[in-house]
This record gives structure tokens, sequence and C-alpha cells, in this order.
């Protein structure tokens, strides 16, 4: 990854680079994962969805390394969002919030509490059904949890309700990753491949980080490399990927994992608490959406 | 400007981009301890913002960096004798290494101040080009040249002694 701008030069230069880099960096202490709590302290708050978030804020620093490689924990965690957005643009999300229904007030789940409605709508890719859009990204454990909830929920949707993948594609290493799906979608193994890849793609112990390591994880779903190699770059791809970038223009995602439904609602972790709930209010949401068609 | 402010999105962004934060902050402290206090001071600086800026990370990381900078202007500039401890991890270092680690960090502090986070932040930090970019607000080709510059200087001015 970032193979582009990450050469060193010439070889005198790597080994010297890397005689360097085999010094590490002091290490933060252990009171450096208070930070958010001291945050919180200062500023007097204790609004409700931040009081049960930053509690997990807390606890993740401890216990983050558990929590990767405890699926059933992460499962039951409520990880808040996310990781964090370098889109530069107008974001559809920005003063979302103020649009409340009028009648939001006798709703199951608010406008701006629960779910944003996003003042400009985005035109679906899907035209054909009700689209929700997920937005992801591998290295983001929350969006791998949120992954696993997802799935579940995939199965009792109406056929009337398109469920759209898409990851965000906010620099050159993120574009890998969508790469990474997209030729899985293109071989036809993303149904079994789409978990396996958050943890290949894992933060703490990456096993993929160039098309060769892309290959060999392909051929374990009995995809050959040329195969793999001969999709990565396939016109099928860079279609996909233009329309995600597309995606990620017109919705401006900000934070992963992030739903939108009908191209009007956005729903976050931040703002539901944890997935059950997000998943909870997409189902409101498209309820609301299919009954007002 | 959102106006939906919470402190939500800054713990989020400190949940995700700790590390980064921290070396982007210790990329010019030196100082692990100064280097925390950088980073929560840059978080309830924006934390305490009437509105939640549009590119919180980026408003954040900017932040953090000017809170740096401001900071060193305050403090006795570093010294590889007196910080290298709170800087580098050297309690698995031979003394030997640690002999050569007090010269790199002597050279470093002769380079420019681009060159020297630029080198601090991939080297030991280990952020992609990409990575230190957005950190610094430049761009990734303009980092990389920082590094090639920087590498290349300290290279010569070390002799490239053998560890």
């Amino acid at each position: 990854m970032n193979q582009h701008f990450d050469h060193h030069g010439s070889d005198d230069d790597k080994d010297f680079a890397a005689k360097l880099s085999a010094f590490d960096l002091a290490s933060p202490s252990k009171t450096y994962g208070q930070i958010p709590q001291q945050i919180e302290a200062a500023s007097g708050q204790a609004q409700r969805p931040f009081g049960s978030w930053i509690a997990v804020c807390a606890s993740v620093a401890a216990i983050v390394a558990v929590i990767l490689v405890t699926t059933d924990l992460a499962n039951t965690v409520a990880p808040p969002a996310t990781p964090i957005a370098e889109y530069e643009g107008n974001s559809p999300l920005v003063n979302a919030s103020a649009n409340v229904d009028a009648d939001a007030t006798t709703s199951m789940y608010q406008a701006g509490e629960d779910y944003l409605v996003l003042d400009n709508p985005v035109a679906t890719l899907d035209g054909s059904a009700l689209e929700v859009v997920a937005f992801f990204w591998y290295p983001c454990w929350p969006c791998h949890s949120f992954e696993e909830h997802l799935q579940e929920w995939e199965t009792d949707l109406e056929r009337s309700v398109a469920l759209t993948r898409v990851p965000v594609l906010w620099s050159e290493t993120m574009r890998f990753h969508a790469r990474a799906y997209f030729t899985a979608l293109e071989t036809g193994v993303a149904e079994q491949t789409q978990l396996p890849l958050y943890n290949a793609f894992r933060k703490d112990n990456e096993t993929i980080s160039n098309d060769e390591d892309l290959a060999a994880f392909f051929s374990q779903y009995g995809i050959t490399p040329r195969a793999t190699v001969s999709a990565l770059y396939s016109e099928a791809v860079e279609s996909r990927i233009t329309m995600a970038e597309q995606a990620n223009a017109d919705y401006a995602v900000q934070s992963t994992p992030m739903l939108f439904v009908a191209g009007k609602y956005a729903i976050s972790p931040a703002l539901s608490g944890n997935f059950a709930k997000m998943l909870e209010v997409a189902d409101y949401l498209i309820r609301e959406e299919l009954e007002s068609q | 400007m959102s106006k939906n402010k919470s402190l939500a999105p800054v713990a989020a962004l400190f949940e995700f981009r700790q590390e980064q934060l921290f070396i982007a902050a210790i990329a010019i402290t030196r100082d692990r301890a100064a280097a925390e206090d950088v980073v929560l001071d840059a978080l309830l600086a924006v934390s305490q913002l009437k509105q939640t800026p549009d590119n919180l990370a980026a408003y954040v990381f900017r932040t953090v960096r000017n809170k740096a900078l401001h900071r060193n202007k305050d403090v006795q500039r570093f010294t590889a004798e007196t910080d290298c401890d709170e800087f580098i991890d050297t309690r698995t270092q031979t003394p030997e290494q640690q002999i050569f680690l007090k010269q790199i960090l002597t050279h470093l502090d002769r380079l420019e101040s681009n060159q020297q986070q630029v080198l601090i932040m991939k080297l030991f930090g280990d952020l992609s080009f990409q990575e230190i970019a957005e950190v610094t607000a430049t761009n990734p080709n303009t980092v990389a040249s920082w590094y090639r510059r920087g590498l290349a200087q300290l290279k010569e001015s070390l002799h490239e002694p053998a560890l």
C-alpha cells in the first residue's frame, strides 16, 4: 500500500532507513488512553449518548486487543463511531440534524436524535428498490463488528429493499481495500470473503498489503492468482470504484460504519449508541418509506 | 460547521487516531509527557468549540501540530542527551545502539523542522506518506520530498556508522 509514495530511494537509503526504523518511539503512558474522560470532565457534559459512549471509549483503550480477537464480545459491546474522514467538501450531513420532522415527537425514532435527515437527498444507485447503503472500511474494527450484525440483518430484508456496501475512499490505502472488496464481488466470493477480509486487514495484524498478498488470500477461495490480478485492475472493478467514489462524494460520509436509507436518512453508531439499534432504526425508516410509496 | 455539537466525535477521533495523534505531537515535542499534554490540550480546545469543524480530523491534527510548535517555543530546545529516553524506547537497546541513537537525534535536530518531523513520523512512527500528509496538511509528494532530502542529509552527517 502507498507504494506510489513510500519508496525510499536507493538500496543504501533503504538500509539506512531500516536501521533507524529499528528504534521504537516511546509509548504513551497508561493515562493517555483516559483523555476522553478528562475532556468529558473538563467539559462538564453528561449527554446520554455520549455518557454510555465514553464508557466504551475508556474500556476500549485497555481491552481493544481482546475485543479484536473475541468476536462474541465485540458483538455485544456497542462500539462507538468510527475512523475519521479526511473528506474535504460540503457534507449533506451538515445541519442535517436541524431537519426534524414536524410529527417526529410521535415517531418511535426521532430525526436528529436517532438518525439524521439529509439536507439534499442523494440519488440511489439502484432505482428499482429501496436502497440501503452501508459505508465501511476493512481496518475499522467497529465496521467488522457491524458487518456481522449486518449479514444477519440482510437475510431478513424484504425483496423490495437492496443493501449496497460501499467502501470509503479517503486515501490511496483505502482505494486498495476497496479494490479488494470489488475484486471479491467480481470473482463471486464476496459473501465468503467479507469477514475474513476484515481479519486480514486488521490494523494490528495486517496480512494483506499488496496485490500478491491479495492473490494468495483469494486462492484460499478457489480463485487463481491470475484471475485475482486480472480482476483487480479490470474495467468492472474500475467502474465499481468510480461509482463508489461518486457515492462517497454524494453522501460525503465522514465516519464508518454508516448507513443511509433511501438516500435520505443517515444512521451512525454515534447517534444510535449500538449496532442493534442502528439496524432497528433502519428497519423503522424502511417501513416508513415503503408505507409512503 | 455542524450545529450538532457533541463530544462524541472528538472521543471517536481519539479512539481511532490516538496513536497518530501521539506521534504527530512527539515528532515535534520529542518528549512523551509533553506530547500527551499537547494532545489533551488540542482535544480540549476542539471540544470547547461552539461548533464541530466539518473536517474534524484535519482540524484536530492541525491543532495538535500548532500547540506542539507553540509549546516548543516555551521550553528549552531539545537535546539528545537529556530527552533521549523520553523520546525513544531505549529499554531494549544495547549500549552501542543507544550511543548511535543519541547521535541520530543530535543530527536530526540540525535538519529543517519539516524534515525532522517527517523522518520521525515515517521512521519511528511508521506512518505512511499519505498519513503524514494528512497530519501536516501537506501534499504526500511534498512529504516524500522532505523525507528523501532529510534522510540523505542525516545519512551524510552520520557517515553511516554501523549499528
